[in-house]
């Protein structure tokens, strides 16, 4: 038996699909006829690819040729660790940024921080890239376009206090 | 005889015309300004063709029909041609219609072939332009009949057939072939959430008023095809290109271009593909570059062949290169013939034209049949000239693959980020986003093929509305329609193929040893 990432993802598809099937039980026919249909393939589906991973039938399958992007396997896989969860985070950071400080803030914001902090560029090429990319996204899109960006929560909260 | 030869001078006289129209300066000059914007909105990730549109209308108001033609279709034309750009160099989307680009694109541009790739998609894009706008042309005095003798049921069985290429979009062997469909599936799961088109109730949705429409395909496709490669480029700590030096890059771009004409029938056959896709409601670029790129992965002739799909091989970049321009044409037929806008593009360039005064139907097929030619002169224009201008500057587009990947990683997140939001401006857009780009991650990780799961979640909402459709009007007797029975034996013949041509190939080498 081997418990790998890939087993897990197996059994969480085969808990999705459970959980479409008996969700789409208490609706009427025609809307719970495909998910219905396509849930109950994907549970027997998934229990079997989950079973082939348990029992390591096709041990390796994500080094066989899924005709798909791969990811690149020279790298040392703790560096590679690391640095996956870094960018997931510089990238969740990014987005609650946003969530709380609103677009026009939080893009040249976040710009600046990751060359300057995770690229470990210097300030003349943080602030020039910064700057550039903010002056095309403001005329691109606020001038020219005319989109309203939400403000952030932080702004709403504040200007909330002051009124 | 005297009429159909009547008839001929008519269209003949017409085509010229059309021809003609489109060459006077201030249509010309207008097509070139919207041949430049779309440039522009096409690199740009996000900003979607629809949507450049919809912002481009009140500019029509003041224009004559034949400038507004030229301007909207212009730029609309090439939006597909330059979102191919940066699809091959960043493995970003440029545009919803170039995903599949990514597929051998992105790969070559990592193996430092960006030039060749970019030469090879941008030739294909334009063969496919001009086949779709001759396309658009012959169809006119003919396609009426054959476009209102397809009901529910058969459109559903183009579905099915479109279904059937997920198997060509799989891995190698059986196991392959049944994770592909597994991950089809998850995709046609994911199209359920949302409101159920037959009975309008919620599934899914768990209480969000954001999920009521079901999941938006940008912020998914943004997050499920450029956060991996994005992730990947932190890995690697390198350029896109590696450490390929930066000289080598642009040149191929030639050999791109003669890849395209050694491929010549495989170019033709998709761009056929995406003309047939493109008549059809709803369907469009996102389901014709992956019939396209599947399509062209069938015509690997053996399985060490196949294997080089999704690594870098060219016909992968020139099947949905193609795809995506000849689409657009006959995406214009059913929109200038009936009225019936086959794309949200189109329903937006259909408002075009009501606003210059243009009614679509009998009457753009007769008085204004030269205007209708000058938009496939239009099509067919903007893309020989667009294609040449980013040719010449293929070195210094090629070159960006060796920037650093510490200052190209926060450009590509913000671009995917300001994609996700589009005009929305919806935090939901970006949450879906990043949960996809995880999602996305994961399944590049553990060996679950994208692009079915995409191919599924593109066509189940539709595949079921059809169904239910179907059911309704014609009860279970749609099944013995003969469209039905004859699109059922071409998806039965799109699903053996690949199997059949590898018995085919068996056979051959059992023969050779023997």
């Amino acid at each position: 038996m081997r418990c790998s990432g890939k087993a897990v993802m197996c059994f969480c598809l085969l808990l999705i699909a459970l959980g479409v099937v008996l969700s789409a039980l208490q609706w009427p026919i025609k809307t719970a006829v495909f998910p219905i249909g396509i849930g109950s393939i994907i549970f027997v589906m998934a229990m079997i690819e989950l079973l082939f991973t348990l029992m390591d039938k096709e041990k390796g399958i994500e080094e066989k040729d899924v005709m798909d992007f791969k990811l690149s396997r020279s790298i040392d896989p703790a560096l590679a660790r690391q640095r996956t969860i870094s960018i997931f985070l510089w990238i969740i950071g990014f987005f609650f940024m946003i969530l709380f400080l609103g677009m026009p803030v939080a893009l040249p914001l976040f710009l600046f921080l990751y060359i300057k902090v995770s690229g470990k560029e210097g300030w003349k090429i943080s602030l020039g890239l910064t700057a550039g990319v903010w002056i095309c996204f403001y005329f691109l899109f606020m001038q020219f376009l005319k989109i309203q960006f939400r403000a952030g929560w932080l702004q709403d909260r504040l200007r909330m206090f002051i009124s | 005889m005297y009429v159909l030869a009547h008839l001929e001078g008519d269209m003949l006289d017409s085509l010229i015309g059309g021809l003609l129209l489109l060459l006077q300066w201030k249509s010309f000059l207008h097509m070139l300004i919207g041949i430049f914007i779309g440039f522009w909105v096409g690199i740009l990730p996000g900003i979607g063709g629809g949507t450049a549109l919809a912002l481009m209308l009140p500019f029509v108001y003041k224009m004559a029909p034949q400038e507004g033609i030229s301007f909207l279709l212009g730029m609309h034309s090439v939006i597909a041609t330059t979102g191919d750009i940066t699809s091959v160099l960043f493995g970003i989307p440029g545009e919803p219609t170039t995903v599949a680009t990514i597929m051998d694109g992105y790969p070559m541009a990592k193996k430092g072939e960006a030039g060749r790739a970019l030469g090879a998609t941008l030739m294909s894009s334009l063969v496919g332009a001009v086949v779709g706008a001759a396309v658009l042309a012959g169809a006119i005095p003919v396609v009426r009949p054959v476009v209102l003798a397809l009901g529910s049921p058969e459109m559903l069985m183009v579905i099915v057939i479109g279904l059937t290429f997920i198997s060509s979009l799989s891995g190698r062997g059986k196991h392959g072939l049944f994770i592909g469909w597994l991950a089809g599936g998850v995709g046609f799961l994911c199209s359920m959430i949302g409101e159920d088109p037959q009975t309008g109730i919620l599934r899914f949705t768990f209480g969000s008023l954001y999920l009521f429409n079901g999941i938006p395909l940008v912020p998914v496709i943004l997050g499920l095809f450029a956060i991996p490669e994005v992730v990947d480029l932190k890995v690697r700590g390198t350029a896109i290109a590696g450490d390929l030096p930066p000289g080598n890059l642009g040149k191929g771009a030639m050999e791109g271009v003669r890849d395209t004409f050694r491929h010549f029938w495989l170019t033709v056959r998709c761009s056929l593909i995406g003309c047939w896709i493109g008549l059809f409601l709803g369907l469009g670029g996102a389901v014709s570059q992956w019939v396209s790129y599947a399509h062209a992965v069938q015509s690997a002739k053996t399985p060490e062949e196949r294997a080089g799909f999704g690594k870098g091989d060219v016909r992968g970049v020139i099947g949905p290169g193609a795809a995506n321009n000849s689409k657009e044409g006959s995406g214009l037929i059913p929109t200038v013939a009936f009225g019936i806008p086959a794309s949200s593009g189109m329903a937006i360039l259909l408002g075009g034209l009501l606003i210059m005064g243009l009614v679509p139907g009998p009457e753009m097929l007769a008085k204004n049949l030269p205007l209708t030619f000058s938009m496939a002169w239009t099509i067919a224009l903007a893309n020989i000239i667009c294609v040449p201008a980013s040719l010449l500057f293929i070195n210094q587009l090629a070159r960006l693959t060796t920037v650093r990947g510490s200052l190209l990683i926060p450009v590509i997140v913000v671009l995917c980020f300001l994609g996700a939001s589009g005009t929305n401006i919806l935090i939901g857009d970006l949450v879906v986003l990043v949960i996809s780009g995880g999602v996305g991650y994961l399944m590049v990780r553990f060996g679950l093929p994208r692009p079915p799961f995409v191919m599924g979640f593109i066509l189940g909402n539709l595949a079921e509305s059809y169904l239910g459709l179907s059911n309704s009007i014609y009860g279970f007797s749609w099944v013995y329609r003969p469209g039905v029975i004859i699109l059922f034996c071409v998806a039965l013949g799109v699903s053996l193929y690949p199997f059949l041509i590898g018995k085919k190939i068996a056979g051959a080498k059992e023969l050779k040893e023997t």
